[in-house]
């Protein structure tokens, strides 16, 4: 029988369970990360189970300990594993167990057994000095990216491997945190001059468990599909336009009928459910599948970020307008323009391939609009604005 | 990490060498031995007796003086003789000073 692994940190709470266990005729047999295994046996009243932090590498004793142990009553069940351990093959502790009521305690000399814990506390303390560090590490060079590079970071989904790995990461951290909390206060109930108890009540611990489960077990399986996933549909192929009659909210866009050069069929627009961005939005109408023949029948696309803090705003802006330069070799030439109702309007008209390039700002709204077509697309800047207004 | 010197003895580990003054014994031998002469009182688990007979290995105070089969016997060192005098000693006027002090000396 496999039942969900309490955490090991809970000393007398899996103590008190696995003598629980013993009473209703089931014996532990391995303990893992996740699971626990038991045998079925006679019942007994009187088994008692106890953890001990490994002194040393060996998760298992040798054959003269446990010979020995064995001797005075104790026999050696199995290892625990240390869950979420930087080294994470790290054993923790070794679980004896005794059926004979007459048998001294296990440990008997508390200054002792305290030592063992400070050791085992110092191991964990070790794992939070190498993951806090690491979380903030990553925490900064995330909000570093996300402050210059915007746009990356708001054409990230909710659901994407990135975001699923740092949630993962900082629930370890925060479980880390947890366990070395709970070990803490079972040292320092060693310190006290009252004997620690060898039995707790169970029953947080395993709830505590079974949440655990659910969201590690969950949330890393989620990941590990998310990435599977993301391998088969690589590129943001995953995402499909929709005819923007498809979608129920208003889809942020100036469609060419408004900007006088209407074109067949309709605008198709992409919802991009960002994390990082209030509301964020591609939409394109036109014949766009025939970008490569020489046909000048309009087309307009349009970039819609809402940010979650305005103040970015200026970066996103400024990063817009350095894509222009790089991707489409706008250089230097594209030109501030005033329009009403704006924070800031950048214009640009390549002469070469008639196409026209639309940014505007407006608190923490940024739209980077392109068309190739008839109309002069800065003096239709008021019906973006308009939109702007409409959609905030 | 360099372990910290063994400054002082627990009970059980005063009784631990106490046990092996007069003669070597085994684990089980020692535990038996405590239990008998402190009637019952001082306890030891294997648990806390392998891991003060392994402390005391390191620190020098107690060697295995011969091992068949699976049993190994220890043995005092005149290093462990020292440390256990100078405990019996630190004992011994803890125990003057608080008769004095409570006058029980003069009662006993």
């Amino acid at each position: 029988m496999r039942r969900l692994a309490l955490d090991p940190m809970d000393v007398p709470a899996v103590q008190a369970w696995l003598e629980d266990w013993a009473a209703r005729g089931w014996y532990l047999e391995l303990y893992g990360r996740s699971l626990v295994k038991f045998v079925q046996g006679e019942k007994r009243e009187n088994v008692r189970y106890r953890l001990q932090p490994v002194r040393g590498e060996a998760g298992v004793p040798d054959q003269d300990t446990r010979e020995a142990y064995r001797e005075m009553g104790w026999t050696f069940v199995c290892a625990t594993i240390a869950s979420w351990s930087v080294s994470s093959m790290e054993p923790e502790f070794r679980i004896w167990r005794c059926d004979d009521p007459a048998a001294p305690e296990l440990d008997t000399d508390q200054a002792l057994r305290r030592e063992e814990y400070d050791v085992l506390l110092r191991r964990r303390r070790r794992d939070l000095l190498v993951l806090v560090p690491t979380i903030t590490l990553i925490l900064g060079v995330i909000l570093l990216g996300a402050w210059v590079r915007p746009r990356e970071y708001l054409l990230e989904r909710g659901d994407s491997g990135t975001t699923l790995f740092l949630g993962l990461y900082v629930l370890t951290c925060l479980h880390v945190v947890s366990r070395t909390a709970r070990l803490v206060r079972f040292t320092r109930r060693l310190r006290s001059e009252e004997p620690a108890p060898q039995r707790g009540s169970w029953r947080r611990a395993w709830a505590r468990a079974w949440a655990r489960a659910w969201l590690f077990e969950g949330l890393r399986l989620l990941v590990i599909l998310v990435m599977i996933v993301s391998l088969f549909h690589f590129n943001g192929s995953r995402r499909h336009y929709l005819p923007v009659s498809q979608y129920d909210e208003p889809v942020p866009y100036v469609s060419l009928a408004e900007l006088g050069t209407p074109a067949e069929g309709e605008a198709e627009a992409l919802d991009f459910h960002s994390v990082w961005g209030k509301s964020v939005w591609w939409t394109m109408e036109g014949d766009y599948e025939h970008l490569e023949e020489d046909d000048d029948g309009p087309r307009c696309s349009t970039e819609y970020y809402s940010l979650r803090i305005p103040y970015m705003a200026v970066n996103l802006e400024a990063q817009m307008l350095k894509r222009w330069s790089n991707v489409m070799d706008a250089g230097d030439r594209p030109e501030q323009a005033a329009v009403p109702g704006a924070d800031s309007a950048w214009y640009w008209r390549d002469d070469a391939k008639g196409w026209q390039f639309l940014l505007l700002r407006r608190g923490g709204q940024v739209l980077d609009a392109s068309y190739l077509g008839e109309a002069d697309l800065l003096e239709h800047a008021d019906k973006y604005v308009e939109m702007l207004e409409r959609v905030k | 990490m360099a372990r910290e010197p063994l400054k002082s003895l627990t009970e059980s580990m005063f009784y631990v060498l106490l046990a092996l003054w007069r003669q070597e014994r085994c684990g089980t031998e020692i535990a038996a031995y405590v239990r008998q002469l402190t009637e019952g009182r001082v306890a030891l688990g294997p648990g806390t007796l392998y891991a003060i007979l392994g402390k005391f290995q390191d620190e020098g105070l107690i060697r295995e003086s011969w091992v068949q089969g699976r049993m190994r016997v220890y043995r005092i060192t005149d290093a462990g003789r020292e440390m256990f005098r100078r405990e019996l000693e630190k004992m011994c006027r803890c125990v003057d000073n608080g008769r004095r002090e409570t006058g029980e000396e003069e009662s006993t």
